[in-house]
């Protein structure tokens, strides 16, 4: 906690630092100590001889030392959380008690274009401290955002190392557009995710209007503001920190044995070819004769291998997961960073490692063959008083890494391990050989799990990332007090060579394992071994960032006036492009004025007036600049005279409100919206696609060029714009024992770029264009609420918190629907829908429907039979068909989410936890589980979905019988597929201790020990599989697993 | 002083920012996006060279129907196994999916899976995981629009004469109203779209009635034929490079086509082919869409006039159009002219086709798997399109009589042991794989000079020589495969897919004298196709049928002589059953044949290798005819079949865009 304090206030202090202004006079050394509110040592307090640069901080016990100092100087204490304090300096040592303001009143928050002191802060606005990120033991630190930032919701849907980003939403989703949040680090656009957490001072996330305005037309799903730790005037201060942590599969997809498999495999076919009054019951489907080997797939003799796994090698049960996938793998994590400087140049220098390994088993002898991820993080930042008016600022940050998939990748790898049925072959032997099942003899199946890697070779990629930002201000104090100019350009560049080296599927020696004819067991060799090919690719991308600006800030009186001007402009080279690259050799620019005005008199009344001016390529000229207005308005009562006689109740109180517009010009990814439309053109080919076929003439003619239209520009259109409202109260009680901020939001979001492709009749036959029609109301709370008290030695907090959001569209470009509640518009952004499941048909369910909805039971299309779904007909037709489809369940975008912190400190000991949950949230229940069997009836049967089907002796089943013939009508879409994914989850504890230096050792000012743990216990309906993975499974839809880590750190500070 | 120097200091720094930052021009401000630049090539680039603006037209080339690269609909299965002349064994494919078992409905156009589609795409459809290409699936809709931007902006081309200009408005009038003939074959009457639409620009025009649609075909077609850059034909001496380039002769022969299938009973009729159901009523419905609100005989007239006037137009041309003739008359010489007539391009010495489509240049187009033929007619080589008994029985004798053997199926029925595919009209040797004792010389099938197509026979032996379900019916495909495993005759010569050529024209012709009461001049027709191929008069050779005094006979006739001679080249048999209301031949249980050899006694050889060893006497034979269970047609179902399978349902989604587009009757 009070470490925390020092590195918020360190950018605090270099403002302090600067104050202008140097006096001499007759000098002492001081030294002295400051001391909390509970007389002990107050870490990290800043004392500054006032009309002065020279100061100190105070160390961790709380002392400092000026050498310099002339009697009967001020010196200015402050810290934040607490009031700043005036001593005279009367003598060689000094003690200072420190009184609690309010907390956090003092504290500084990272704001756009700049800092502000969280008490004047008017907009929504929330911040995490790098600590508070570090105490997750998480390779990629955007996977620690989830739970440490009310209205931030972080969702991980893989653990897939160096390729675990987390799906990031402020506020939830307010577009039919992208909702990805705009995340800036040092005030350039780039990405934090494989930031080493150790470099990181503080994340800000920017929700409401008064904080994004001046991001004007890329601000409008909120921003994200990474900032980078910097040096503080002291003498070199070196932490080194040491993880190691142990990576476990939280909760992965488990898969039926060979003997389920059969009887579910056997069960499907029978009841489908039966009539029901033949069913021979689900107990004696072993024994059930009347059927050919050739009506079911799993003769009983091979049921009797599986069941008594008799002949393990001919006719195994292989637990597919269990068998390639490691129990546990490591992650290690170290960082040194030094910290220091004079009072001309102060640095921040660190250097972190990060490896990963694979949760697979390899089995080759081939150690490139495995998932893995190594990451060198550097970065060095430094702060140089170039002169008393001016500062030169250098940030340099960059990443080596490299990460190693295998197999063909985790897309096809996952996919397929679905594909790998139990029976299909039983691994490696002992001698090595890669043994294979006969499908003649155990039945067909798509595959085993190692035929998708093993041997197959690997790719590796090594990415290179710089990123440098170089800035110069100068104080034009000598213009007028509180003035000053700032310059800052900003390069970054990212290389990545990638070298292949797969093969691709079917290519390895396997052992066919089968019975010669007299049913011994024998392997036969089959396939060749090709030696693995070699290929390399190599991208790159760069980009560049420029801002000039002026800063003015002064204090007439009570009268607190500031005043932001400034101009940004970027430029991206070979950006992402959505249109088949058509565009992607032209850079993307974007420019921005930006305007700010705050002002404050007596920190009581507060107003801010932000405006951001933005221009986007996207648009035509005309239509191209969007303004950004933004106002927000507080209000502190606690601090009016009158509020005196209930201050012991309610110390602090702060209403805060926001209105302001906000841009959005990004619609995945495409350009230059308003061009007229792009054509292309192409060889005519033999093809079975005319829209690129063209011709050929004559007897002996070649193909000829054609060229045909691809795109259509839309010149109307512009930026997408959301109307953001916000309204908060933050309050402190019980002299700072109780915070609460409570903030309720309101946005609607209009003219959204959407591409009217859904619209355009086919008949014109006009290419789709992005249009300005959608809109979206988003509206939502978020709560939090802090508790810390001392009982004794024994210091605690605690902080639950609490976000809703809940969005409607109400204009999309919907095509009229023909019954009401197929209408998407006035539902929420990415609505399922699907058929309305009266129940599994069995007997008595006419005569049910009947009593339920006065109709007789619609016809549903198929055979039907017990256990088959039974849908109800929504529009009173008689018949199932799409049009009985209705809005089912909640997105997969939670609508709350909430969380728990909990810290607690008694002598060197501190603990704390972090709990997180989500609810009233869905997943549709795909790839694994639907279709059961797969699409070809070869792949595996995932345990959950034998369990869960409905079956004779399962007829209060959650899921539909599993059937070959009804397949398509039991998948479909209906609420038997849809899981609420509701959890609540332990996300991290940490247990530490720290070891202070004392008289007789005292090389180190701390050292910590600790223990933390990620994921570690989780609570949810769902036990199919984690209920933040991801419920479609297809291709990449199917992800490494989400793993949980324990992990033991040390961390020394000299 | 110390001002200065700090003045010096920012705005060095500055400078070097600029430097360091950007490469390229540094520019503030609006300038700084001005420089982002536009397309590479937009509708004003294409139209400002000659060239670029052939480019244009020959992509709208390359949308030309054709069955078999109809791009992805059913899956890329052919549309010939909807007829009662082909049956598709093969399990995927929308032919088996959609149609056989019933399964289409009105969302069928808007399904992805292009197994459960229909056989005629209306619209565009996008698959999800190739935006940029329309998964195969293209709307005539496209090819109108590209037609529409060549019509309107050809004018300002600079770089090209007048006469060119008028005649690329020819070709692009010419493919437009061969895209809206496709449409109208399978939903009736169409949305007409009169230009290019601007980006903004609504389509209000709703659905235009059946006849509307009909008159908007002819006004386009009439449109192409008064260009004067249009040609009658392409100059012998650049048929190399040109051949297969419409001319005013496949306008003229569009023009014919469009009114056979007009005056035809499907629209032309004192009923609709189909009521629309009570509870289908919308505001929309018009049973004028689908159909013409009476009979018309006129129609006919009409489309006997255009016919008239095609054959005016080639004789003002010196009869440039002839059909390709045979050499030597005899099997040989027959089969020759026939194959070039349907298979190749016009050439200095051939002028059959009038208008085709070149989706590949030989059968295999240079790449046999991803070829033509290893894609377009996989479909086929995978069982998509087997010859059934009922197609085998269309053919007649060599003499003129037609099919004799009514009563020769099962066992002692051909006591004799005739050998019924014997001297027959050759088109049948050229049309599918059935036993012959004797192929004429360089007419051997993968070496052979005979065929022992029976059970037993080679095709049973040798799985190598022939795949089983590509002669599952107990016939094979022959007709542009011919034999695929023998020779090199897959690069031969260029291919040229019929949509017409000129025996087409001759039996449209005699449709509509039939029709109009000129038994006689309709006979002369038909003999014309028939006797390039060395088939008697029918009239003559089938006294019992009362051709020159019974229309329905000869209308029957006419059909059937369709179906020998341009079958399996446009999916002209599935129309033709559909535009005749042919529901008598849609339900009726199609039939494989199993063909036995008999030993001396005249028993059946059943087991073992019964292939024939050449030089021994020609077996006799008896036949089975089976009905086939193998994706057995729900429509032979009793019961099952309503009149709404003549048209597709359009789709469901375009309709509920409510620019007035309306669902056919019955779906």
């Amino acid at each position: 906690m009070k470490k925390r304090r020092l590195l918020q206030l360190s950018g605090l202090l270099v403002l302090l630092l600067l104050m202008p202004g140097l006096s001499f006079a007759q000098t002492l050394r001081v030294e002295g100590k400051v001391l909390d509110e509970l007389g002990e040592g107050l870490v990290g307090a800043g004392v500054v001889v006032q009309g002065t640069n020279t100061g100190a901080i105070t160390d961790l016990d709380g002392h400092f030392v000026l050498p310099s100092v002339s009697r009967g100087a001020t010196l200015e204490i402050s810290c934040v959380g607490y009031a700043t304090q005036t001593v005279q300096v009367t003598g060689p040592k000094l003690t200072i008690q420190m009184e609690l303001d309010s907390r956090a009143l003092e504290e500084s928050v990272v704001i756009a274009y700049g800092q502000q002191k969280k008490v004047t802060i008017t907009g929504a606005v929330s911040a995490v401290s790098g600590e508070g990120l570090m105490k997750a033991p998480v390779a990629n630190v955007a996977n620690a955002l989830q739970g440490n930032l009310p209205g931030v919701s972080a969702v991980q849907p893989s653990g897939m190392p160096g390729a675990d980003e987390p799906v990031i939403r402020i506020r939830g989703v307010g577009s039919l557009n992208s909702a990805d949040p705009l995340v800036l680090v040092d005030g350039v656009e780039r990405s934090f995710s494989q930031l080493d957490a150790n470099e990181i001072e503080s994340i800000s996330v920017l929700k409401d209007a008064s904080a994004t305005a001046v991001f004007g037309v890329r601000g409008a799903n909120g921003v994200i503001l990474v900032t980078t730790k910097r040096g503080t005037v002291g003498k070199a201060s070196v932490t080194a920190t040491v993880n190691a942590a142990m990576q476990t599969i939280s909760k992965f997809v488990d898969f039926a044995d060979s003997y389920t498999y059969g009887k579910m495999w056997n069960y499907a076919k029978i009841t489908d070819s039966l009539p029901v009054s033949e069913w021979p019951g689900t107990a004696n489907i072993i024994d059930y004769t009347p059927y050919t080997d050739q009506k079911i797939r799993f003769s009983q003799s091979v049921m009797e291998h599986f069941r008594t796994g008799d002949m393990p090698r001919t006719f195994p049960s292989t637990d597919w997961i269990k068998y390639v996938m490691n129990d546990s793998a490591w992650q290690e994590q170290a960082n040194v960073n030094v910290n220091g400087g004079t009072e001309k140049v102060r640095y921040f220098v660190s250097a972190g490692f990060l490896n990963q390994d694979s949760l697979f088993k390899t089995f080759s002898s081939n150690k490139n063959e495995t998932f893995s991820f190594q990451r060198l993080n550097y970065r060095a930042n430094l702060d140089i008083d170039v002169s008393r008016w001016s500062q030169l600022s250098i940030t340099l940050g960059g990443r080596m890494q490299n990460r190693n998939t295998m197999g063909s990748g985790e897309g096809f790898l996952f996919r397929y391990l679905q594909g790998a049925t139990p029976y299909a072959g039983c691994g490696i032997d002992e001698q090595g050989r890669h043994i294979v099942s006969d499908p003649n003899l155990v039945g067909p199946f798509d595959r085993d799990a190692l035929s998708n890697y093993y041997e197959l070779g690997y790719k590796n990629q090594s990415t290179n990332v710089v990123n440098f930002d170089i800035q110069y201000k100068l104080d034009l104090g000598f213009i007028t007090k509180g003035l000053d100019f700032k310059v800052k350009a900003s390069y970054n560049s990212e290389y990545t060579a990638e070298k292949n080296r797969q093969n691709g599927y079917g290519t390895g020696v396997f052992y066919t394992a089968t019975l010669d004819a007299d049913g011994n067991e024998i392997l036969r060799k089959e396939g060749v071994t090709w030696p693995i090919p070699y290929s390399e690719m190599k991208t790159g991308s760069r980009n560049w960032y420029t801002e000039a600006s002026f800063n003015y800030n002064q204090k007439f009186g009570k009268h607190n006036i500031g005043a932001l001007l400034l101009y940004n402009q970027s430029k991206t080279y070979y950006p992402w492009d959505s249109d088949g690259n058509i565009y992607q050799s032209i850079p993307k620019g974007y420019v921005g004025l930006v305007g700010r005005v705050t002002y404050d008199y007596d920190t009581r009344y507060l107003l801010d007036f932000n405006i951001g001016y933005n221009g986007s390529e996207n648009f035509a000229p005309g239509k191209r600049y969007g303004l950004f207005p933004s106002i927000s308005l507080g209000w502190i009562p606690s601090s009016e005279k009158w509020w005196e006689p209930v201050k012991d109740v309610v110390s602090y109180l702060k209403i805060r409100g926001s209105w302001g517009l906000v841009g959005n010009d990004n619609t995945n990814g495409a350009r230059f919206l308003y061009q007229p439309g792009a054509w292309s053109f192409y060889t005519g080919k033999m093809t079975t696609h005319p829209e690129i076929r063209g011709t050929n003439f004559g007897t002996s003619g070649d193909w000829l060029k054609a060229v045909r239209e691809l795109t259509s520009g839309n010149p109307n259109v512009t930026w997408e714009t959301a109307s953001k409202f916000n309204v908060g109260v933050d309050a402190t009680f019980f002299k700072g024992h109780l915070h609460t901020y409570v903030d309720f939001f309101w946005e609607d979001r209009k003219g959204i770029l959407v591409s009217n492709e859904d619209t355009l009749p086919a008949v014109t036959y006009l290419p789709a264009s992005v249009v300005n029609e959608g809109r979206v109301k988003n509206r939502g709370y978020e709560i939090t609420l802090t508790w810390e008290d001392k009982i004794g030695d024994f210091q605690y907090s605690i902080s639950p918190s609490f976000s809703f959001a809940r969005n409607k569209v109400l204009e999309m470009l919907e095509v009229e629907p023909m019954y009401d509640y197929l209408r998407k518009t006035g539902l929420p952004v990415n609505q399922r829908f699907g058929y309305d499941l009266f129940e599994y048909y069995q007997p008595g369910t006419e005569e049910r429907y009947l009593a339920t909805y006065g109709e007789e039971m619609p016809n549903q299309k198929i055979d039907l039979k017990y256990g088959d779904c039974v849908f109800v007909d929504l529009n009173g037709d008689g018949v199932i068909d799409p049009n009985d489809r209705k809005p089912l369940g909640y997105t997969d975008n939670p609508e709350i989410t909430y969380s728990l912190n909990a810290n607690l400190h008694w002598k060197g000991f501190d603990f704390s936890m972090l709990w997180t949950g989500a609810d009233h949230v869905n997943r549709t229940l795909n790839g694994y589980f639907r279709d059961q069997f797969g699409s070809t009836n070869t792949s595996a049967l995932t345990r959950w979905v034998a369990d869960n089907s409905w079956t004779e002796d399962n007829p209060n089943a959650i899921l539909p019988r599993i059937s070959f013939d009804n397949r398509t009508h039991n998948n479909s879409d209906s609420r038997a597929w849809m899981v609420d994914s509701k959890y609540i989850r332990l996300k991290n504890v940490e247990i530490g201790y720290t070891f202070k230096k004392s008289g007789k050792v005292n090389f180190f000012n701390y050292i910590r020990v600790f223990v933390s743990g990620q994921n570690l216990l989780t609570f949810s309906n769902f036990d199919g599989n984690d209920p933040e993975a991801p419920g479609q499974g297809l291709d990449y839809g199917v992800r490494y697993p989400m793993t949980r880590v324990v992990n033991i750190g040390a961390q020394i500070n000299f | 002083m110390k001002k200065t120097y700090q003045y010096i200091l920012v705005l060095g720094l500055s400078a070097i920012f600029a430097f360091s930052a950007c490469v390229d021009r540094f520019a503030v401000g609006d300038a700084f996006l001005e420089k982002a630049p536009g397309v590479d090539v937009n509708i004003d680039t294409v139209f400002s060279n000659a060239e670029y603006t052939r480019n244009f037209l020959w992509s709208a080339y390359g949308q030309i129907y054709c069955t078999y690269t109809a791009g992805n609909m059913m899956n890329g299965a052919p549309i010939d196994a909807l007829s009662d002349s082909y049956h598709s064994y093969c399990e995927w494919g929308g032919v088996n999916q959609t149609y056989y078992t019933g399964a289409m409905t009105e969302d069928s156009q808007d399904n992805p899976d292009g197994n459960l589609q229909g056989k005629f795409s209306y619209g565009t459809l996008k698959d999800d995981f190739n935006k940029e290409e329309g998964g195969g699936r293209v709307s005539i809709y496209e090819t109108v629009r590209k037609c529409w931007q060549i019509i309107e902006n050809i004018e300002r081309v600079p770089d090209m004469e007048d006469s060119e200009k008028s005649r690329l408005r020819g070709e692009a009038y010419t493919i437009m109203a061969s895209r809206y003939f496709d449409a109208f074959r399978n939903f009736g009457g169409l949305c007409l779209t009169r230009k290019a639409f601007e980006v903004g620009e609504p389509f209000t025009g709703g659905r235009a009635t059946a006849m509307q649609t009909v008159e908007f075909i002819d006004s386009l077609l009439v449109c192409a034929i008064q260009e004067p850059g249009f040609p009658w034909s392409i100059d012998d001496n650049s048929l190399g490079q040109w051949s297969g380039r419409l001319t005013r002769a496949s306008a003229r022969a569009l023009r014919a086509k469009l009114w056979m299938h007009a005056a035809s009973p499907l629209f032309n009729s004192s009923e609709p082919y189909i009521e629309y159901a009570p509870n289908k009523t919308t505001e929309y419905t018009d049973i004028h869409h689908v159909w013409f609100g009476g009979e018309d005989p006129t129609l006919w007239e009409k489309c006997l006039t255009y016919c008239n006037d095609f054959f005016t137009d080639n004789a003002a041309n010196g009869n440039y159009y002839a059909l390709v003739q045979p050499a030597t008359q005899d099997e040989a010489g027959y089969r020759d002219a026939y194959r070039h007539a349907y298979r190749y391009r016009n050439d200095a010495s051939h002028h059959e086709k009038l208008f085709d489509a070149h989706p590949t240049t030989t059968m295999s187009g240079g790449a046999w798997g991803w070829g033509w033929a290893g894609f377009a007619l996989d479909g086929i080589r995978q069982g998509g399109a087997v010859p059934t008994n009922e197609l085998m029985e269309c053919f007649g004798m060599q003499d003129g009589r037609v099919f004799p053997y009514g009563d020769i199926y099962g066992a002692g029925a051909n006591p004799n042991g005739y050998d019924m595919f014997a001297d027959r009209d050759p088109r049948l040797y050229e049309t599918m794989v059935v036993p012959r004792h004797d192929l004429p010389v360089n007419f051997d099938y993968a070496g052979k000079n005979y065929n022992d197509a029976w059970v037993g026979g080679c095709y049973d032996n040798n799985n190598n020589f022939n795949r089983p379900v590509d002669y599952a019916t107990g016939y094979c495909k022959f007709k542009w495969f011919l034999d695929y495993y023998g020779g090199n005759r897959m690069d031969d010569a260029y291919i040229g897919i019929s949509y017409i050529r000129l025996a087409e024209l001759y039996l449209i012709r005699a449709e509509a004298k039939a029709e109009t009461g000129d038994f006689a001049g309709a006979l002369d027709d038909l003999h014309v196709v028939r006797s390039r191929v060395g088939l008697g008069r029918l009239e003559t050779m089938n006294p019992g049928l009362q051709l020159t005094t019974n229309k329905a006979n000869l209308i029957n006739e006419i059909l059937r002589e369709r179906n020998c001679e341009i079958g399996a080249e446009c999916g002209d048999r599935v129309y033709d059953m559909i535009r005749r209301k042919r529901q008598d031949l849609f339900t009726k249980t199609l039939h494989e044949i199993r063909i036995y050899r008999l030993d001396n006694a005249g028993n059946r050889l059943t087991e073992g290798d019964q292939s024939w060893s050449n030089g021994t006497p020609w077996p006799k034979f008896e036949y089975e005819k089976v009905p086939i269970s193998s994706g057995a047609r729900r429509w032979w179902e009793a019961g099952f079949w309503t009149n709404k399978w003549y048209l597709d349902p359009v789709s469901r989604k375009e309709v509920q865009k409510g620019y007035g587009l309306t669902q056919n009757p019955g779906w």
